[in-house]
């Protein structure tokens, strides 16, 4: 049954040089496997990566090490930014999302973690709080307090720094690994007979315990696409940028030790386009886009330049003096390049509302 | 309509006693906006079916409700440095979100196979209510803070699993207690032979932070172990249509409560709690009816969210300025070593926005209204009696927020309580509400909850993993429709569960 999974995605993956003939059920069994879940898999090699350059610096800490180790985060970091508009099913009912990727940092509760003096374990990691864990707290960890640099000095990483580092990292691994496992063995782990998730999506019907239809996965998958454009432009982007430049709020800047926020948020676009043109690394095949085709070609293309022209205008963000959104927000030219993103995201926003969305029905 | 009604007609002739009973408006079976004019349109299932403001919302009312979905979704921390600090010093989680997924449903924890017990940590979306009761039933009065159940000494109404780090040296990230949990499972046999496994999660306590070895007894001791403590296990809850309940007029929920369903072994009752709102504002007698909470023991959304951001979270604000836990040993001791915090922590726009929030989040609409399996389904739900409590519609009354007024809605349920049986009991009282009796859930959203989450769980608990495994365990006053349902064919089983994932 697995080996026949696999094939209907390998032969979708094919048939993605002509995708405008690719059928609704095409463009689901190719998102579903060779999109989103390929997409997990990425993160969690990545986090076993993660894992090893975190070791190697501990072991060895030195400025190539720690720069290895900055750039392992910064990989990892990639693929689960660029999952963002796909974030159903176990990421959420496995609570994966808040394990990896709690924000902001509880740094007074760190600090007293670091000066007890206790045993640093995974298990012990486990037993504190999601705002103690994941991708913020080894970033952290690794970039220092962001204030006035992203790099942090060796000398300033202590011994307990390296335990709660390496912990840290571990409890991260298992977490990736149990969310790639749930879309590619088994959806369910209290249930030897559930499929994986990816199975669920892809074949929808009135049996399917979570989509009914075709047109529900379609319709997921963007609606997806919206929220997070939504989330981009109107969360992540407008919150720390605030009414005027006296209530920008650097607190409210997501991964902002690394300064790499420009880079999170172009990797959220990043996962529309995705899920749109269906391609993921090197796979090539059926997305949303074979649907819009199917219908108004020139629509298809210009949506597709949109989502690009959107990753571009968030670069275009970064302050040319160094520093990131974070330092951006606080300028009168970064917050006006700030805006112009935003107006982007919203107008992508109501394009996929209202062009798109509709299609799903016809 | 005319099959529908005539189904009605049988249903009062062969039932006999249902003359009181107000009648049951059949127009259910087809009916596609459950929240009225409020009912955000979905086709389908999604998991963004439960995070949209009312649709007749005012530009103006929209705007507040963003601002609430923000805070919603936030963590708190107990970092001063951060500018929404107030989690804690003990909580069951960091954010409204965790318990109610996507403003959903929550799950319980997972036990990996082979595994016996797990230890309730981070982000779980259960905790435990605790209470003592010496079984006697008491007049409504200040002194015992109008017929609320008791905390326990040392502790509070709620066990709280999580705490700062630092407040437990023994533990660390531990609370006033670890919680564990395990599965007792069953097993239900049809009248056609059929089977379903069932399983009910059994929550045990370890090392409470004031438990100390009994040298005469041999064993460790806790003001928790004693025998006069109650425990119950409570799930976080989709926040959909609160404010639609919230503006059911009180004489309709009255007049169900009113009905005569004894020969189906029915007796609907209210429940009279505390109100926050009647005593901040200096009322002598701070009693309403209760409309929230597993067991209605709250009255309003501003009430019921409130309490959750105090007692579950731990963010102090000003309808609840006291930390759970203030006045015990352990958090005396905790905050001897802390600087004092700002009393309340949630600044009161935080507190209302978050309010508002929770009572503008949208009913998504019905879906496969015309698949003849759903209309089937629907017929049998009335059938086998299950409208007696899951009461199919309302017209609201007035309401503070002008979009919920006068709305022609349908959330299954007649907001009364009910006696279901041992099988779900908890064993405590709450207010009026007994230890067997809960709250009709509504059924509103409920063909959307397990794509939102797909292990969310139904019944207080969450123990039931299927909408079968859920009517499987209705007993009590439900096991007249229980019943009926199990003589049900298969097919029509199944068709009355494709009924309600239609809603």
């Amino acid at each position: 049954m697995k080996a026949l999974k696999l094939m209907t995605a390998a032969l979708a993956l094919v048939i993605g040089g002509q995708a405008s003939a690719a059928s609704n059920q095409e463009i689901i069994t190719h998102v579903s496997y060779n999109v989103i879940t390929a997409t997990y898999v990425e993160l969690a090699q990545a986090t076993v990566s993660l894992k090893q350059a975190v070791d190697i610096f501990v072991q060895n800490p030195n400025e190539a090490t720690l720069a290895q180790a900055q750039n392992a985060w910064r990989g990892a970091r990639m693929p689960w930014e660029a999952s963002e508009a796909f974030l159903f099913g176990p990421v959420d009912s496995l609570g994966i999302d808040p394990m990896l990727d709690t924000w902001p940092l509880n740094r007074l509760d760190l600090d007293a973690v670091l000066a007890s003096g206790r045993t640093i374990t995974p298990e012990m990691i486990r037993s504190l709080g999601t705002n103690l864990q994941g991708f913020h707290t080894i970033e952290y960890l690794l970039f220092g307090d962001g204030v006035h640099s992203n790099t942090k000095p060796i000398s300033a990483f202590t011994a307990k720094q390296f335990e709660y580092l390496s912990s840290t990292a571990q409890v991260e691994m298992e977490h990736a690994a149990a969310l790639a496992y749930a879309w590619t063995n088994r959806w369910n782990p209290e249930d030897a007979s559930s499929p994986g998730y990816s199975a669920i999506l892809a074949q929808p019907g009135w049996n399917n315990q979570f989509y009914t239809s075709e047109a529900a996965v379609l319709e997921e998958l963007v609606k997806g696409m919206m929220a997070i454009a939504d989330e981009v432009a109107n969360g992540k982007i407008a919150d720390p940028l605030g009414g005027d430049i006296n209530s920008a709020n650097m607190a409210l800047v997501e991964s902002p030790f690394s300064w790499n926020s420009l880079n999170d948020f172009t990797f959220n676009i990043r996962s529309i386009y995705s899920v749109y043109t269906g391609t993921y690394r090197t796979s090539q095949g059926p997305g949303v886009k074979a649907l819009v085709e199917r219908h108004d070609p020139q629509l298809a293309q210009q949506i597709e330049q949109h989502i690009l022209g959107c990753m571009q205008l968030i670069q275009a963000i970064r302050p040319a003096g160094g520093g990131d959104f974070g330092q951006a927000i606080f300028t009168p030219d970064g917050r006006q390049r700030a805006q112009q993103a935003i107006q982007a995201l919203n107008q992508l926003h109501a394009v996929l509302e209202q062009q798109v969305l509709p299609l799903v029905d016809k | 309509m005319k099959k529908s009604t005539l189904l009605l007609a049988i249903q009062l002739f062969f039932s006999g006693a249902a003359m009181a009973a107000p009648a049951i408006d059949m127009d259910y079976v087809n009916a596609v906006m459950s929240g009225g004019d409020t009912t955000v349109i979905f086709k389908r299932e999604s998991i963004q079916a439960f995070r949209n403001p009312a649709a007749n919302l005012s530009e103006e009312e929209v705007r507040r409700h963003m601002a609430g979905d923000a805070l919603f979704e936030r963590n708190f921390s107990d970092d001063p440095g951060r500018f929404d600090h107030g989690l804690g010093p003990v909580y069951n989680n960091t954010n409204c979100n965790a318990c109610h997924a996507k403003d959903g449903r929550g799950a319980l924890p997972v036990l990996p196979i082979g595994q016996e017990k797990v230890l309730l940590r981070q982000n779980e979306a259960v905790f435990l209510r605790i209470s003592i009761e010496d079984g006697l039933k008491k007049v409504k009065s200040a002194a015992n803070h109008w017929g609320a159940p008791v905390p326990v000494p040392g502790f509070s109404d709620q066990l709280f699993h999580l705490g700062s780090y630092g407040l437990r040296e023994d533990l660390e990230g531990a609370g006033q207690a670890q919680v564990w949990m395990s599965f007792e499972k069953s097993s239900f046999t049809y009248p056609d032979g059929s089977t379903v496994e069932l399983r009910k999660p059994i929550f045990t306590v370890t090392s409470p932070y004031d438990q100390y070895f009994d040298s005469v007894t041999g064993q460790m001791r806790s003001r928790l172990f004693e025998k006069d403590v109650k425990m119950g296990p409570r799930m976080g809850t989709p926040m959909i249509g609160l404010g639609l309940l919230e503006a059911i007029k009180e004489s309709d929920i009255r007049a169900l409560a009113a009905r005569d369903l004894s020969a189906e072994g029915v007796h609907g009752q209210v429940n009279m709690v505390f109100d926050i709102q009647k005593s901040m504002a200096g009322d002598a007698y701070p009693v309403s009816m209760g409309r929230f909470g597993l067991k209605n023991n709250t009255p309003t959304v501003f009430h019921q969210s409130l309490g959750a951001l105090r007692g579950d979270i731990g963010v102090t604000n000003y309808a609840f300025p006291d930390e759970s836990i203030a006045g015990t040993a352990l958090y005396d001791k905790f905050m001897a070593s802390r600087p004092p915090l700002p009393e309340p922590q949630a600044a009161k726009e935080v507190a209302d926005d978050l309010v508002f929030y929770s009572r503008t989040l949208a009913v998504p609409s019905r879906r496969n209204v015309e698949n003849p399996v759903v209309i089937r389904g629907a017929n049998l739900f009335h059938q086998t009696s299950c409208t007696s409590c899951h009461h199919p519609s309302f017209v609201t009354g007035p309401h503070e927020i002008s979009a919920f007024a006068n709305q022609k809605i349908y959330p299954f349920t007649d907001m009364l309580l009910h006696d279901m049986g041992p099988g779900l009991a908890d064993g405590r009282q709450d207010f009026d509400a007994t230890g067997n009796q809960w709250k009709t859930r509504p059924l509103w959203g409920m063909g959307q909850t397990q794509t939102i989450n797909p292990r969310a769980g139904f019944l207080h608990d969450g123990r039931a993993r299927t909408l079968e495994e859920a009517i499987l365990w209705h007993g009590g006053e439900a096991e007249y429709s229980k019943t009926k349902f199990t003589q049900l064919p298969k097919d029509d089983r199944i068709a009355l569960i494709q009924f309600i994932r239609s809603l």
